[in-house]
């Protein structure tokens, strides 16, 4: 029982690799699009006075 | 100094930016640390040859799985009783990392099966358990992403978050003593009893390395969640003059 | 509204509504006999086999048939507004879920318990292991009952609601399934069920105190 089986680990490993890789891509291209839909809805709006629903410390709208 | 305020997104989100590299840098080197141990010094295993090397992947992503999991329950605390947003925004961060996490242990758990095993898959107490967890993240990412109403989102995960941690050690147990019931002597694919220490510690350093990383992907995520939840605000507008 | 009238008064109305559909129930059995019998047909007749498989298959078909009955319980209430006005009224939400679990529970397992010798029999089980499997489903369908409410609460109203409470429940029925199913394997091999059937006691306890609120808060998370 002490064949090596090398083709189960690179198997293995490789998935792995692979999953993560794929984690990070899809990472990269949400924040990509996140910030295209800021960019996109800031040119879009004229008027940019709005709060943040979560919190009162931001600026407030300037007169 | 008030540690609420790192709760306002604001405040998170360029905090979360400047971490991000050192924790993907936490992870990359102790990954390579890890598996430094695991092949170049932890020695061939007397009864499963190479392949057993696997548990440097299989049991670090099973135990993170399970980690992630209790993590974002304590969120899911935060979300219902202090209705902390950014909270509700951690589970979400967290919960695609999770059940990679469990799809990687499960599947290098079958790799791992089939040579030392005979079977790709033999439903031994600890993978059953993992695939459980596995649909409790489905169940939950599904559940978020069919509402469309963001604040019942965040509370309705929140509290099925809940109702699955308590589950989680029921269902472990119950999956324990089934398997123990009908197949005697468990079949397990945890490393046999008699481990070397520098096994012991190729798993801790690739422990170390998944949860380094996981903490990076969340707070990667969160910060785009950050900025599609506050696209309206000033300060999220500002940011990409 | 004092607590205990109001689980009488969801109870008198669910039942009522209930038996306004009685092609509910005749679904919920149809459903139990056929899911049973589509085993024996996919695996062949052999007594020894059926005998084998019987309590397992027994149980996972009361399991589905519950569950695929628990949409109905909030999503009509939900549809007409009532359930909108229960959470709105000044009457505790927990009582009123608590009698709607209890008349989903005469309305679906109670048929089914009824059910379930004949089915045994089918299968070919001992007769010892009669009163462990109805005994076992007992008390573990107020559990099913309890976890399905929670998670139609949380699904309530969405497109795909029915479907996405199935993935939602279905998890976190295992231990109901190892323990009730369990249960009855044990006393087939000579072992005694008490241990099972003292955990399934155990969660029915917990769940008809816990259960009720929670639902109730998922409810409200759903609804306001």
């Amino acid at each position: 029982m002490l064949e090596s089986h090398l083709s189960y680990l690179a198997v293995a490993y490789g998935f792995t690799a692979l999953a993560i890789a794929i984690e990070c891509v899809v990472l990269l291209r949400t924040r990509r699009q996140s910030i295209e839909q800021v960019r996109r809805e800031r040119d879009l709006d004229l008027d940019d006075h709005y709060e943040s629903i979560a919190d009162p410390r931001n600026e407030a709208a300037t007169p | 100094m008030n540690p609420f305020r790192f709760a306002a997104p604001p405040v998170f989100y360029p905090l979360a930016g400047r971490l991000l590299p050192w924790f993907t840098a936490a992870a990359v080197l102790l990954a390579v640390a890890g598996l430094y141990v695991g092949f170049g010094i932890a020695p061939t295993d007397f009864q499963q040859g190479e392949v057993y090397r696997i548990i440097f992947i299989h049991v670090p992503s099973a135990w993170m799985a399970m980690f992630i999991y209790l993590v974002m329950a304590g969120y899911a605390v935060l979300t219902l009783v202090w209705r902390s947003k950014l909270s509700a925004m951690m589970c979400r961060a967290l919960a695609p990392t999770g059940a990679i996490m469990a799809v990687i242990a499960l599947l290098t758990g079958a790799i791992w099966g089939k040579p030392t095993w005979g079977a790709w898959w033999v439903w031994d107490a600890r993978l059953t358990s993992t695939l459980i967890l596995l649909f409790l993240y489905l169940g939950y990412m599904a559940l978020v992403a069919a509402i469309d109403d963001t604040t019942r989102a965040d509370r309705a995960g929140a509290l099925l978050l809940l109702v699955g941690v308590v589950n989680v050690p029921i269902i472990y147990f119950s999956v324990r003593w089934w398997n123990t019931l009908h197949q005697g002597a468990s079949v397990s694919l945890t490393a046999s009893p008699k481990m070397a220490s520098t096994m012991l510690t190729g798993m801790l350093l690739m422990s170390l390395a998944a949860w380094m990383y996981a903490i990076a992907a969340a707070l990667h995520r969160v910060r785009s969640i950050i900025l599609q939840r506050e696209r309206h605000t000033r300060w999220v507008r500002q940011l990409f003059a | 509204m004092t607590e205990l009238g109001a689980i009488a008064w969801a109870l008198r109305r669910d039942l009522t509504l209930a038996m306004r559909r009685r092609g509910d129930i005749l679904n919920v059995l149809g459903f139990f006999v056929l899911a049973c019998s589509m085993f024996p047909l996919a695996i062949g007749p052999q007594r020894e086999w059926l005998q084998r498989i019987g309590p397992g298959v027994i149980w996972v078909a009361a399991l589905l048939s519950v569950m695929l009955a628990l949409p109905r319980l909030f999503e009509h209430d939900h549809a007409d507004g009532t359930l909108d006005a229960m959470v709105a009224s000044g009457r505790p939400l927990w009582a009123l879920v608590a009698g709607k679990l209890i008349a989903a529970w005469l309305v679906t397992a109670l048929p089914l318990l009824a059910l379930t010798p004949a089915l045994a029999l089918a299968f070919n089980l001992p007769t010892s292991t009669l009163p462990v499997l109805v005994g076992s489903l007992l008390l573990g369908t107020p559990v099913l009952i309890g976890i399905g409410a929670i998670t139609g609460a949380l699904a309530l109203g969405l497109k795909s609601g029915p479907v996405l409470m199935t993935l939602l429940c279905l998890p976190l029925y295992v231990p109901v399934l190892v323990f009730g199913a369990g249960a009855v394997e044990a006393q087939a091999a000579g072992l005694s069920p008490l241990a099972h059937l003292a955990l399934l006691g155990a969660g029915m306890l917990a769940v008809l105190l816990l259960a009720p609120l929670v639902a109730a808060l998922a409810l409200r998370i759903s609804v306001e």
